[in-house]
């Protein structure tokens, strides 16, 4: 039973369910025992997954970096970017404490950080989960293969050892799986030159992060972690700019599903600003011996202060610096922008003071179970 | 004599005697008249269920995946109309428009989609669907789709039911917890 007829075929109604808001979906789980059951398959979750994630918004975390530490505020941007609307992000749940931050986000689940304890956050179906996870670097992502999503833990090699760098080294590392509820060492022998990672970046199968080595802070190492197969690669990065340059910041992103790299620098404090964009061609294809790393753009130089972000389709996210003439490190208004590398052309989305960040994700809404 | 490029073609020709050559013109004029048959053949026909015949283009038809594989798969008799039983003549004028507009015009295609739509209620909205369900055409089954959750995405349970003709059996569900109540309902 359950359709009468005239009534539209099982496939034709999941095909229009699928690009449906998940708010929308909670409501109509009641309208027949054939929808519920529909609306809570893990097929249709990926089906559902599938559609949201072709227009994802941008997530904007703000919080104030001061002494006392206050709430973080959202705000979505999107789903179209060019005429993006900005709307409130309201977070479902009073946040324990003002010291929870959002560090992550895949396929709906955003990963909440307070200091060394992990949670996972579904906004769209308002589920959190805590995590029996303690580490001081993380990352998060998704395997489809088993159809998971695991955070990996890196902790250093000593504990409660007074700073020094030789023991700030990493060397253990856990990996926690959503299906199986638990988590387990891992082989972490590769991490041990390694003493700090940057934020992690997260693509299907695999997470990466910028290490770098002790007495070595210029140079970044690209780390990658295989989220199936739970082992570390290290990869070479880019080639360096050329030239020698008084300020140079690496930085990783994603673009069209690869792994990219920003590389941002100015020569001399009252000189330009450029960034250029490389991606890792092939990494997918294991065959490959050694990385190819492709330079997608060159933008810059600027006079103005312009900071690269991320990547929010095909954009770039930017933080600018408004500021009077002469004093371009003193404190003043700081804009989030979306920045386009092949026009130049950039819309202003949030401005603020400069004592506030922002730190951008891309989200796209999902059924995803926790 | 054989003739291997177009130049020496021409030589020989000058070369032949009158007769001759106005056969060879004769011969051409057929090859051009092939070609063109050709064209016209490539052009399919449809039949549809009130007995409607259209002649659809091969640009078109490209988008119709169903009516391609037919084609390609059964080595059906283009001469012959292909019969779409469960599509009327309406449907099929719409959707040849459709695919037309989506190939043909750039510039005000997203204005062309708002009086597409305009122009249809709900009941042929769902044919309209299903018909691009079954002929496979993915542009106007992903422009319908979306129409439709922009048409449901706000409405209540009882609406979605009315709309799509479900009928209620979450009653049952109530039913474990008032047994008594619902059986005598439920049996009737």
């Amino acid at each position: 039973m359950g359709s009468k007829q005239e009534g539209l075929p099982h496939d034709v109604v999941m095909n229009i369910l699928a690009r449906l808001p998940v708010k929308s979906l909670l409501r109509f789980k009641c309208v027949s025992k054939e929808w519920l059951n529909l609306i809570k398959s893990p097929f249709f979750t990926q089906q559902h997954l599938l559609y949201s994630s072709r227009n994802p918004f941008l997530l904007l975390q703000r919080y104030h970096c001061q002494v006392l530490p206050v709430p973080f505020t959202c705000y979505l941007v999107g789903p179209h970017n060019n005429n993006p609307q900005i709307t409130d992000f309201p977070m479902p749940f009073q946040p324990p404490t003002a010291r929870i931050r959002i560090v992550a986000s895949c396929n709906g689940l955003l990963c909440l950080r307070e200091k060394t304890k992990f949670s996972l956050f579904n906004p769209a179906t308002n589920r959190i989960k805590n995590l029996p996870v303690k580490c001081r670097y993380f990352g998060f992502g998704f395997t489809p293969q088993s159809n998971d999503y695991k955070i990996v833990g890196i902790s250093t090699l000593v504990k409660d050892v007074p700073a020094n760098l030789d023991h700030d080294r990493v060397g253990r590392a856990h990996v926690y799986s959503l299906n199986s509820g638990s988590s387990k060492e891992i082989d972490a022998v590769k991490l041990q030159p390694f003493c700090s990672f940057s934020t992690p970046v997260a693509i299907t199968g695999n997470v990466f992060w910028l290490a770098k080595k002790g007495y070595d802070r210029n140079s970044d190492y690209v780390v990658s972690f295989d989220i199936e197969r739970e082992f570390f690669t290290l990869l070479n990065g880019p080639p360096s700019p050329t030239g020698s340059h008084s300020y140079s910041k690496n930085l990783l992103a994603v673009c069209n599903d690869k792994l990219a790299m920003f590389h941002h620098y100015f020569r001399g404090i009252r000189e330009p600003y450029s960034f250029d964009l490389w991606v890792l061609e092939g990494s997918d294809n294991r065959d490959v011996v050694g990385e190819c790393w492709v330079k997608m753009y060159s933008v810059g130089p600027f006079s103005r202060i312009l900071y690269p972000l991320s990547i929010w389709r095909d954009e770039v996210v930017c933080e600018e610096a408004v500021c009077e003439e002469g004093i371009r490190f003193a404190g003043g208004k700081k804009v989030v922008s979306l920045f386009n590398p092949f026009t130049y052309e950039s819309k202003n989305l949030l401005a603020h003071r400069s004592d506030c960040l922002y730190v951008p994700f891309t989200y796209a809404e999902s059924l995803v179970q926790l | 004599m054989v003739i291997t490029a177009k130049g020496k073609e021409i030589l020989e020709i000058a070369e032949e005697p009158e007769y001759v050559m106005l056969a060879k013109v004769e011969d051409l004029k057929m090859d051009m008249l092939r070609i063109v048959e050709e064209e016209e053949i490539k052009k399919i026909r449809l039949k549809t269920s009130d007995e409607a015949t259209f002649e659809v283009e091969p640009s078109i038809l490209k988008e119709m995946k169903r009516v391609q594989s037919l084609i390609n798969t059964e080595a059906i008799d283009t001469s012959v109309a292909i019969p779409l039983p469960n599509i009327t003549s309406r449907n099929l004028s719409r959707i040849i428009d459709f695919c037309w507009e989506h190939q043909y015009n750039t510039e005000n295609l997203e204005e062309f989609k708002g009086r597409f739509l305009k122009s249809l209620n709900h009941q042929e909205l769902k044919e309209l669907l299903l018909a691009a369900n079954y002929l496979n055409i993915k542009t106007l089954f992903d422009f319908l789709c979306n129409s439709f959750t922009d048409l449901i995405q706000n409405e209540s349970p009882e609406f979605i039911r009315d709309f799509f003709n479900i009928l209620n059996d979450t009653n049952s569900v109530k039913s474990m917890h008032a047994p008594a109540f619902q059986g005598s309902i439920d049996d009737d």
